[in-house]
């Protein structure tokens, strides 16, 4: 687990439909990120 | 923002999305890069190791870009509707 008080790691990974989000298209905003282990588990 | 990550691809992310109907963005980390980066690999301690699979972590980030919150959902064993409701008061409680 990252440590509370560091800095976000970037990254850059497609979204469903094929897109790219990199973590600095939500400067300014709060982000919930949720790892879960597969499609198709409910988290 | 709510952003839901595995190492799945996009076309399993896109079904699994239409399936469940979420509104949400779901990132493919096929190649596990952001995975790593952000520790959500499964260590060879760890239970289903060998499956390959993410963590069930969550982290809360600042409109800074800063990591406010780490929770593992493995270790606590909330669900996820539970895990919902102590991120939304941790966001209000700083704001």
């Amino acid at each position: 687990m990252l440590k509370e008080g560091t800095r976000a790691p970037d990254f850059t990974l497609k979204n469903q439909h094929g897109e790219d989000v990199a973590l600095g298209d939500f400067s300014g905003k709060w982000i919930a990120m949720f790892w879960y282990p597969k499609a198709a588990t409910p988290g | 923002m709510i952003l839901g990550a595995s190492f799945d691809t996009v076309e399993e992310q896109l079904a699994f999305a239409e399936d469940q109907s979420f509104p949400y963005a779901l990132l493919a980390d096929s190649s596990k890069e952001a995975g790593e980066a952000y520790q959500a690999v499964r260590t060879p301690d760890m239970k289903y190791h060998e499956a390959g699979i993410p963590r069930r972590i969550s982290y809360l980030i600042s409109p800074d870009g800063m990591i406010v919150k780490s929770y593992d959902l493995d270790v606590s064993g909330d669900d996820l509707a539970e895990h919902a409701s102590s991120v939304l008061a941790e966001i209000q409680s700083n704001t």
